[in-house]
């Protein structure tokens, strides 16, 4: 019954994840348009835009912030690797339980002082400085978002190692994850 | 508790945190937060706010994913075989011709992508293969792809410099063309190794078949055409910037839209193309982010701290000449480079050391520029300069760790020697920066 609950819990955080990541990725070409845009804008059209600017440093923020989780669950994310390297799998995973505990103390940082200025930006209707001001309470909730997602993915991934490190065998099989990435794909 | 025992500790937990395998990004945010909480209270989480809407509304990093994504959008769309076979043709006849080739196309292509692996990954894989079945010496051949791929963070746009210029607010169009000239030398010293290296030793580098002869003048001009428009972009994009018509950023837009144009041009233009670089983009720019996110609040805890003070007291006391002080950074850098990312060392270094070279009268841009060739050593230097693991990653299986170390030596002195050159002549690096921009 648990180990069927965790498994779920696993998949459903891997497919919202792979989702999201990837789904965030359409943001890229529009950043480059927008850009672009203001460019053309001011050569040939002789009349800046006032939205370019904040428009795109918003999906940019958007972008990167959002695709956090996705980037830890393809295990893209930087890091020193000569002892981690060196070691056996199970000291891997020990290792990826402290990590994990670091990583969400963090985010849940982010999201409580994020949680304090969407308020802040609700109550008094805060706007980005700037001519178009756009309203900037959307950008702390979307960092909330991406910051749960990071914790989400972490807790799968502390889960899956928990449960390797106590029964020895593999929590979702090889062969099921990989088959649900082909089918993200 | 006074600042030397709490940078004590907060080095003590990166070392930890670092060698147990911790992402860059989320280690160095959660320790600062976590030593920051201990030391001052809920107060210190009012600095995540703050850090992250200037960094994440920063234009001058949003510079960053535009010219990864220009990088993805050419390496996928073949313009890396356009701008190697095209010079080929030009060069075939030269003895060790594939090698110069190399040095040319890697330059080409580290400049799109500006991170060091992305660099070494691509222009391996396009050129490694070509120079083994011609019976290059293997040394040759991994060295050359080696410093080829390590040119890309000096070749501007480069991401790196992006990041020395946004967290030390100094303009990254004059970081980029100070970099032309060392960039240039570079390159000439490279190209004229490989020819007298060839010259002593010719079976090092066979003679080519002559496939190129073979082709048709029609054939000819194709390769050409394709190259020459390849390097022409990369032109387009420098010279928006140089000539003042686009900011750095902007002129990364214009670089995205100039390579899907390319792509449709090379009718390698696909839906599927532009779905993989836009996924591949999102996750690099994604682990590019969270690592500023996670250097900025380390630096900005630490900055609160007054770190400037203890460096800036401790360098005075060490009573070394300015250049001394320049040099021991160098030499900081360098070790820092054996074991981490051109990124951290950058955002960790540069809010740290700049301020103190600008102190002692030196240019920050040419400091950033000497950081930048720094690294650019450093990430290849054996034993454990991570550039030679992806290296080893990409190499035939029967390359030992240890032919890849032999064939990697040459390449670095040749680099430290730009180093030193720009260290000894700062008009080398500032002289074309001051001549453009005043």
């Amino acid at each position: 019954m648990l180990t069927s609950t965790l498994r779920l819990y696993c998949s459903g955080v891997q497919s919202l994840v792979t989702f999201l990541g990837k789904g965030i990725s359409v943001l890229m070409p529009m950043i480059a348009l927008v850009i672009a845009f203001e460019v053309f804008a001011r050569y040939f059209l002789n009349k800046p835009t006032i939205w370019a600017y904040d428009l795109s440093l918003f999906f940019s923020g958007y972008l990167a912030a959002l695709g956090g989780a996705y980037a830890q669950q393809q295990r893209a994310h930087i890091n020193v690797d000569i002892l981690y390297l060196s070691v056996s799998a199970n000291t891997k995973r020990v290792f990826n339980l402290f990590t994990g505990c670091l990583a969400i103390f963090f985010m849940s940082v982010v999201i409580i002082a994020s949680y304090q200025k969407f308020g802040e930006a609700l109550q008094f209707n805060y706007r980005r400085m700037s001519e178009w001001a756009p309203p900037m309470h959307h950008f702390w909730m979307m960092l909330i978002v991406a910051a749960s997602l990071i914790i989400l993915q972490f807790l799968s991934d502390m889960i899956k190692d928990t449960y390797h490190l106590i029964t020895g065998t593999d929590l979702v099989p090889q062969a099921d994850e990989d088959a649900e990435d082909a089918h993200g794909n | 508790m006074g600042i030397e025992v709490l940078t004590g500790i907060l080095l003590l937990c990166i070392l930890v945190s670092f060698a147990l395998g911790a992402p860059v990004g989320f280690a160095l945010g959660g320790i600062a937060m976590a030593v920051g909480y201990m030391t001052w209270g809920e107060g210190i989480f009012n600095i995540v706010p703050s850090t992250f809407e200037s960094t994440l509304f920063s234009f001058i990093l949003l510079a960053i994913p535009l010219y990864i994504y220009m990088g993805q959008l050419l390496t996928r769309s073949g313009i890396g075989d356009a701008m190697f076979n095209a010079s080929q043709l030009v060069i075939g006849r030269i003895r060790g011709s594939l090698a110069i080739s190399v040095v040319g196309v890697c330059s080409m292509i580290g400049a799109m992508v500006g991170i060091i692996g992305a660099g070494i990954m691509t222009s391996g894989s396009i050129a490694l293969k070509p120079m083994l079945e011609r019976g290059y010496d293997k040394r040759l051949a991994l060295g050359v792809i080696m410093a080829g791929g390590g040119l890309g963070i000096l070749i501007p746009p480069s991401v790196p410099m992006i990041m020395f210029a946004a967290s030390t607010q100094n303009s990254v169009g004059k970081m980029f063309i100070a970099a032309v000239v060392p960039a240039l030398i570079t390159i000439v010293l490279l190209v004229a190794y490989i020819i007298i290296s060839c010259k002593i030793n010719p079976e090092r580098a066979p003679l080519g078949t002559g496939a190129e002869a073979k082709m048709t003048p029609k054939e000819k001009m194709e390769t050409l055409r394709n190259g020459l428009l390849s390097v022409l972009l990369i032109f387009a994009v420098l010279g928006s910037i140089i000539s003042g018509i686009a900011t750095p950023t902007e002129s990364g837009a214009i670089g995205v839209v100039g390579a899907l144009v390319l792509a449709f041009f090379f009718k390698r233009f696909r839906y599927g193309l532009m779905k993989s670089a836009g996924i591949e983009t999102a996750m690099l720019v994604s682990v590019a982010m969270w690592i500023i996110l996670g250097a900025s609040l380390f630096s900005n805890f630490h900055l609160l701290m007054g770190i400037q003070d203890l460096i800036a007291d401790f360098t005075k006391g060490l009573d070394l000449p300015p250049l001394g002080v320049v040099l021991l950074m160098q030499l900081m850098m360098l070790l820092l480079g054996f074991i981490i990312d051109e990124f951290i060392i950058v955002l960790m270094c540069a809010p740290l050391f700049t301020p103190i070279v600008v102190d002692l009268g030196f240019d920050p841009i040419w400091f950033g520029i000497l950081m930048i060739l720094n690294i650019e050593i450093a990430v290849q230097t054996p034993p454990y300069g991570f550039a030679l693991f992806y290296l080893k990653g990409i190499a035939p299986p029967d390359v030992t760790m240890l032919d890849i170390y032999k064939s990697v030596t040459p390449f670095i002195l040749l680099k430290l020697m730009v180093l030193v050159l720009c260290l000894l002549f700062p008009e080398v690096v500032m002289w074309l920066p001051n001549k453009v921009m005043g």
